[in-house]
């Protein structure tokens, strides 16, 4: 299923206070701008408030009254790469959106604002291995080629998180602020492995745990037989109320446990689900409303 | 090939095996079960890591992919086996209620010591015996055998018999264990119940039915009937009579005979201990063989008052009940006697002898037509007299006398049938007829205190004429001719007796004169009809006799001390019973007297009987079906609740 043209629209429909808040991703939230030798003045911005006041350009706002701040060469190296779990575990869907699309929407969300702030994004996908990276680049034609990659992506395969992220890390020149999707439906070390290893090549990092309510909540009962649609194998269960309860559970612990491993390296966890609209999900993201959002109980 | 048990010996409804074929249904019914959903999932990693830490998880899919049905087969099952009536054959003490009379003897030989203590107390450690093996539904009677049944015990449960042994003690009559047996049967009329009567005696003599006949005849009821027997019967030595009294010529003298027996095995020197009034004054020994009587006889002198005499045998034997005998001698008194008689020179001369050698009587003559009053006199005597002479109010005389309690004795007279007055027919006990001219016996019709057999004998003497009498209808015959008629026999008149002496004193009617009877006799005669009517006129008894009645308020003070206020009393203790009454008090001396009660060595045939140490309560097992089908049934109940546990566990709430 394709990415949600009305998602685009509506993205465009963001409100200043919006944009403005998405541009406030790209200052970066760790207020870590260094300055120091070889750093130059290559562009300016206008002001907003929260911006270091001793980055304003006060020449410029002698000549026009109004507040711009210099932007360095280091500022604009916080690139966005966008990577986005590809596996056959992402293709799966209850009803609505399968999680890539709705991951993939939130992507290309990520990607749209990029390109309203003249900024530089990639797109990546992975499985057991990386595929279709899109390198970074700028504009509008970079972002609509994204959005043909994302449409046209098959999903298969397993993932392998570790493997791909020591992959990706290669990719990336400078600081990156890199956003990962993903259901991270694979054993808790390997995930954590993953994370590790991308974390170490992050300027930030923000990991979206992205989960059908169907996942969540098992909507069977009896008798089911299930078949994993990414190695094919098989486990017959009775769904009482009791095992979709142990089942809920573990899988409220496997979230956490990546909650936990992300806290201790400074990275951001937030879950979503694919039943909620996109686009205040898209937003919450981006105003970090969901800091301490935890998966919605079965 | 194994020869396998039929269903049938271990099950009592195999048709209901036939339902297992309700398994057919049921395992269609799972197998046709729609095939569990497929589900395209995104991972099974949580769904696996569950299903793996499922406790027999892994075991129990080898062989089944829902418990459920193994659980609803295994209920079926078990309803099924306890349908079919499942059994084990087993070996059971099997106690229907039973309905059981324990017969006592309680004879004077169940006092024997033969056995520790005694029979009696060894009869009633038997008795316990029955009595603890019985149930509370069971229900007991007792009865004493004594001269006659006695129901101690109606009916009632275990513990109200084990009080009532307690009470009981033997007596010192005989016993007729027949009877009782015969009259525990009617008690055991209940249906529905096993009956038994258990007989615990040492089976010594008995009175009445015999034991063995009683028994038969319960068993043809259906009772069952066993004897238990609680002697050995080693020693025993008993004064089986006594016989005290004054002598006839001289009542200051008395004579005192008893028979000392020795039941046992061995020759003994049994020595007697002679008492008069509670002194002891002298004692006989002598050698008594086994098996054999010896007889102890002894003279002494003793005022004209009451004396008692007793005799104790000095030895230590198992009975001792046998051992003491009492005897009375009565007060003497200075009796009066007119003798009315115009001979003399034929029989009465010998009346006259007799009567004179009576050393308490003083005799006085009367020949009609002189009749002295009668007012002073005790007793007269009509001997031969002419009736012609005999001046009118003579005979109103007579009646007068016995009315106030005096005594007449008529003896034969050869006008004595010619005596038209009414108020002498009235008098006489009999009717007198003519004269019969036949030799004949005389033979005892009762063994009364006048003809005491002991003293008094017939044997020798030989009637040839005698007047041929009918007894009237209150009178008492003591003896009469072969044919019947009347010879002795006497009436009460108001309060005095009027006595018939038919045996003749002439030579020419009987050769009673000459016998040495004849003054003991008269002296007999002449005490006894002295004796106040209303008063016990027999001082012995033996054990067992009821006390005669006496009219009037009376209280009985007893050998052990009981007092009783009736005369209505069974004598069933050796002693001296003392009868106070409203003419004044008597002695009653009871002893054993029995003979066959004594001998406790003998022992009847009472046919298989168990000796009391042997004596055990046969609890009879039998095979039984034991059945088990509600193992089977609280099984599948047990087995229902862990469905409905195992189905919550699972998480359905009443699907």
């Amino acid at each position: 299923m394709p990415i949600d043209a009305s998602f685009i629209d509506e993205l465009k429909k963001l409100t200043l206070m919006s944009r403005r808040r998405v541009s406030s991703v790209y200052a970066g939230t760790k207020k870590s701008i260094q300055q120091g030798k070889g750093i130059e003045v290559v562009d300016h911005r206008e002001y907003f408030p929260g911006d270091d006041p001793e980055t304003v350009d006060w020449k410029i706002y002698g000549r026009t009254e109004k507040l711009y701040i210099k932007r360095y060469e280091e500022e604009k190296n916080l690139a966005l790469h966008i990577l986005l779990d590809a596996s056959s575990s992402m293709s799966f869907k209850l009803a609505g959106m399968s999680k890539f699309d709705y991951a993939g929407s939130l992507a290309a969300g990520f990607g749209y604002v990029a390109v309203a702030e003249n900024e530089k994004f990639s797109i990546s996908l992975f499985g057991e291995r990386l595929r279709s990276v899109l390198p970074l680049a700028r504009g509008k034609t970079h972002f609509f080629k994204a959005i043909d990659i994302l449409n046209s992506t098959e999903l298969r395969g397993k993932t392998n998180l570790p493997e791909c992220m020591q992959e990706y890390k290669k990719l990336i020149r400078s600081k990156a602020y890199v956003i990962l999707f993903s259901d991270f439906l694979e054993p808790l070390p390997q995930v954590e492995e993953g994370i590790y290893r991308i974390a170490k090549s992050s300027a930030e990092l923000l990991l979206v745990h992205v989960l059908d309510p169907g996942e969540v909540k098992l909507a069977w009962t009896d008798d089911i037989i299930f078949e994993d649609v990414e190695d094919h194998g098989e486990e017959r269960s009775f769904l009482s109320p009791r095992f979709k309860e142990n089942y809920h559970k573990s899988l409220l612990d496997h979230a956490f446990a990546i909650r936990g491993i992300c806290d201790r390296l400074g990275v951001d966890f937030y879950s979503v689900l694919t039943d909620q609209p996109i686009f205040p999900t898209f937003v919450s993201l981006i105003n970090r409303e969901m800091e301490n959002a935890s998966l919605p109980s079965a | 090939m194994p020869a396998y048990p039929p269903l049938s010996s271990f099950l009592g409804f195999p048709q209901a095996l036939w339902g297992f074929a309700l398994f057919i249904p049921l395992i269609l019914l799972y197998l046709l079960k729609p095939k569990p959903k497929r589900i395209i999932f995104s991972s099974i990693m949580f769904i696996h890591r569950i299903e793996k830490s499922k406790r027999f998880a892994s075991a129990l899919k080898r062989f089944v992919t829902d418990p459920l049905l193994l659980i609803q087969m295994l209920i079926i099952a078990l309803l099924l086996a306890s349908i079919s009536d499942p059994f084990y054959k087993t070996k059971e003490v099997v106690k229907e209620r039973t309905a059981v009379i324990i017969v006592l003897d309680g004879s004077a030989s169940m006092k024997a010591t033969d056995v520790s203590p005694d029979r009696f107390s060894a009869a009633v450690k038997a008795a316990r015996k029955v009595v603890g093996s019985l149930t509370p539904e069971d229900t007991v009677a007792i009865v004493l055998s004594e001269k006659i049944p006695i129901l101690a015990l109606k009916r009632g449960a275990p513990a109200d018999a084990l009080r009532a042994l307690d009470a009981l003690k033997p007596s010192d009559s005989p016993a007729s264990l027949g009877d009782a047996v015969y009259f525990s049967k009617d008690l055991l009329s209940e249906a529905n119940v096993s009956k038994k009567i258990y007989v615990l005696s040492d089976f010594s003599f008995q009175d009445g039915m015999g034991v063995d006949a009683a028994k038969n005849i319960a068993l043809r009821d259906g009772i069952d009937v066993e004897f238990v027997r609680v002697s050995e019967g080693r020693k025993n030595f008993a004064i089986n009579s006594i016989l005290a009294q004054r002598m006839p010529a001289d009542k200051t003298r008395a004579y005192l005979s008893f028979m000392v027996t020795n039941y046992g095995t061995k020759e003994e020197n049994v020595k007697a201990d002679i008492k008069l009034d509670n002194q002891t004054f002298d004692s006989i020994e002598k050698v008594v063989p086994p098996q054999a009587s010896v007889l102890y006889t002894r003279e002494f002198s003793v005022s004209w008052r009451e004396h008692q005499v007793e005799v104790e045998l000095d030895e230590d034997d198992d009975l001792a009940v046998d051992n003491r005998v009492y005897a009375y001698l009565p007060e003497m008194r200075t009796l009066r006697v007119l003798l009315i008689s115009n001979d003399f020179v034929g029989g009465d001369r010998f009346v006259r002898y007799a009567l004179n050698s009576i050393n308490n009587v003083r005799l006085y003559d009367s020949a009609p037509p002189v009749t002295p009053p009668t007012d002073d006199v005790d007793t007269v005597i009509l001997g031969n007299f002419e009736s012609g002479k005999v001046l009118p109010g003579t005979y109103d005389d007579l009646a007068r006398l016995v009315e106030r309690g005096g005594a007449l004795v008529v003896t034969p007279s050869t006008g004595l049938y010619s005596i038209s007055e009414k108020t002498f027919q009235e008098l006489l006990p009999v009717y007198i007829g003519g004269v019969v001219n036949k030799e004949t016996e005389v033979l005892r019709k009762i063994n009364h205190e006048v003809i005491d057999e002991r003293e008094v004998v017939f044997e020798e003497t030989a009637v040839k004429r005698y007047f041929k009498v009918e007894a009237k209808k209150d009178a008492v015959v003591l003896a009469a001719a072969r044919d019947g008629t009347p010879l002795i026999a006497y009436t009460a008149y108001g309060k005095g007796k009027v006595f018939y002496l038919g045996l003749s004193s002439d030579p020419e009617w009987s050769n009673f004169y000459y016998t040495s009877s004849y003054p003991i006799l008269w002296s007999r005669l002449i005490d006894w009809v002295n004796v106040p009517l209303g008063e016990i006129s027999v001082s012995s008894f033996a054990a067992g006799e009821y006390l005669p009645k006496v009219k009037g308020n009376v209280v009985v003070t007893t050998p052990s001390g009981k007092k009783i206020k009736s005369s209505n009393l069974l004598l069933d203790e050796v002693g001296v019973y003392y009868v106070d009454h409203e003419s004044g008090s008597d002695t009653v001396n009871v002893n054993l007297a029995n003979p066959k009660e004594s001998n406790i060595t003998s022992i009847i045939e009472a046919g298989e009987a168990v000796s009391s140490e042997k004596f055990r309560i046969e609890e009879e097992e039998v095979d039984v079906d034991k059945k088990v089908y509600t193992w089977f049934a609280y099984a599948a109940l047990a087995v229902l609740a862990f469905e409905a546990f195992f189905l919550r566990r699972r998480g359905y709430y009443g699907e």
